[in-house]
């Protein structure tokens, strides 16, 4: 599986959405299984899926799809 | 009637806002005064609002005004709050304007930022009992319309109780991290404006970065959480945050992993702040024990001891009062925070008190020399889900009415569901049914099928059978 294929993964798994949902206006809140407990299962299946340990700042800032490719970048990950 | 709120200091901070407002208590109070008049002594009032300045004003309006108000969640579905205005038929609504559409054919009294007040017109019959004060939902079950019902001494003698061993004065400032219409939350509300201290009001989660800003900006100096909330903080990396104004860290509303405990325990030795374990339910207004945090390491997994002001003691399968140490038993719970009990329809409310102070907590707990409590387990079949209660039973029901053998079980934070069937059952639809049902998250649903349950010799489904297969 390509990077992106994996955070795609990610994102169809936790919220039970469809991935051609998976663009810029798809953002925290946005779907109801995005709350706070969505986004805190989302965060764990990033690390465990790309092997990295996200700070505070990233983890709250990861307001959307698109925002979130830009984070995973500071950890090596090119999506 | 005593008020709920200290108004002896007008120009103090009574609250923050999520916009940046600033209320001092000679505000509120003015504000609360007026909004008191649109509702008559013992009205029955639904209050379906967030962690919000106008709810909280509506909230202590109608308390204030003699009126007896149901406590709800924004995030009520629609079925669920029509079965509650058939069985309760309220005098007035309090709801967000976005859930009118609804319920079109009431009339709207009162127009407020973001909500509106609905009057149905309808009077209260003249049996309710007197000292009802407040209602609360027994949690945000099946939609079930099973309610705890409060007097004003109830809510008051419990704020009272928490100010005393948490030492809260009108320095502190309390954020509001959990819905006001759950008993936690709520009591972080009224213990705070009792003491006359102030409120960060705001629905803002721990992954919204403006939460943090308002934290430090607003100087918060305490925060409660139910166990979900502290792995959250953890996965945060909180230990690293700087909040120079925290001292004050609660939990509450159900078991932490004691791993969780051990890491917030050495956070706040290491940070200087202190950290209460608390045990409580909805019934009891709804703190029951705190364990102080000198004795966090010695007592390590303690509720502790009964609050000021109530008496905690253990009962065998008899009824016997258990007076050896160690000996596991029920947890019984007395005090003038206890409820008087449930209500299930209208006719309800004019019940006198059930309990009598005293309440049967169906926790199984066993009590240390010293007089400590330790929670062992329970009598009753309940999960706490990220700090809502979920009747196991209800949930089975909730099958049942799908035409669907099930059986519930699991631990708290994780509610398994297995069902009796084939290939035709769709798990991910089913769960997301379920899930909004209930308001419990999908992930801490994990929904299984058999073709047959596991029965024992009675024909009862065998629990231990499921849990060991998984």
């Amino acid at each position: 599986m390509t990077n992106k294929e994996k955070y795609n993964k990610v994102f169809v798994d936790c919220f039970s959405v469809a991935e051609d949902v998976l663009d810029g206006n798809f953002t925290y809140q946005c779907v109801a299984a995005w709350d706070s407990v969505g986004h805190m299962g989302m965060i764990a299946a990033l690390e465990d899926t790309f092997g990295i340990m996200m700070e505070t700042e990233d983890i709250i800032e990861f307001g959307s799809y698109s925002i979130g490719i830009e984070k995973l970048k500071k950890y090596g990950v090119e999506i | 009637m005593k008020s709920l709120v200290n108004w002896s200091n007008p120009q103090s901070t009574a609250l923050f806002t999520d916009f940046g407002e600033v209320v001092t208590y000679g505000q509120l109070n003015k504000e609360v005064l007026f909004d008191s008049k649109i509702f008559n002594k013992k009205d029955l009032v639904f209050i379906v609002g967030r962690n919000d300045l106008v709810t909280l004003i509506i909230y202590l309006a109608a308390f204030e005004a003699g009126a007896i108000p149901l406590l709800l969640g924004a995030d009520l579905s629609e079925p669920s709050l029509t079965s509650l205005i058939e069985a309760y038929s309220p005098s007035k609504l309090f709801l967000p304007k976005e859930k009118y559409s609804s319920l079109s054919g009431l009339k709207i009294e009162n127009e407020f930022d973001g909500y509106f007040i609905l009057s149905t017109e309808i009077a209260l019959s003249p049996n309710v009992n007197p000292n009802l004060a407040l209602l609360l939902p027994t949690s945000g079950s099946t939609g079930s319309p099973k309610l705890v019902r409060f007097t004003a001494e109830n809510i008051i003698f419990n704020a009272d109780s928490i100010i005393n061993y948490l030492s809260i004065d009108s320095k502190e400032c309390a954020v509001t991290t959990l819905p006001f219409n759950y008993s936690y939350g709520m009591s972080v509300v009224n213990s705070h404006l009792r003491a006359g201290a102030s409120l960060l009001l705001t629905d803002r989660s721990f992954f919204d970065a403006d939460f943090w800003r308002l934290m430090k900006s607003c100087g918060v100096t305490s925060l409660a959480g139910v166990p979900y909330s502290y792995e959250m903080l953890m996965k945060l990396r909180f230990e690293r945050m700087d909040l120079p104004k925290l001292r004050t860290l609660t939990q509450a509303g159900g078991k932490m992993a004691p791993s969780l405990t051990k890491r917030v325990t050495e956070l706040c030795k290491v940070k200087g702040m202190r950290f209460f374990t608390m045990y409580g339910q909805t019934e009891a207004s709804p703190r029951m024990a705190f364990l102080s945090p000198e004795f966090l390491e010695l007592k390590f997994g303690s509720i502790g001891k009964a609050i000021p002001g109530g008496q905690i003691w253990l009962e065998d399968e008899q009824g016997e009062k258990i007076s050896e140490v160690d000996q596991i038993g029920e947890l019984i719970y007395s005090g003038p925070n206890v409820a008087q009990g449930y209500a299930e329809r209208k006719e309800d409310l004019s019940r006198a008190d059930e309990w009598n102070s005293v309440l049967r907590t169906g926790d199984l707990a066993r009590q240390d020399a010293e007089g400590f409590i330790f929670i062992e387990g329970r009598k009753s079949r309940f999960l706490k889900i990220f700090g809502v209660r979920v009747s196991l039973d209800s949930v089975e029901v909730w099958c049942q009415n799908k035409a669907f053998s099930a059986a519930a079980y699991g631990r708290d934070d994780l509610l398994m569901v297995t069902i009796e069937g084939g290939e035709e059952i769709q798990i991910a639809g089913l769960t997301k049914e379920l899930s909004d049902a209930i308001q419990v998250h999908s992930s801490a649903i994990g929904m299984t099928v058999l073709p047959n349950l596991p029965r024992l010799n009675s024909g009862k489904v065998d629990y231990q059978c499921l849990i060991n297969l998984r």
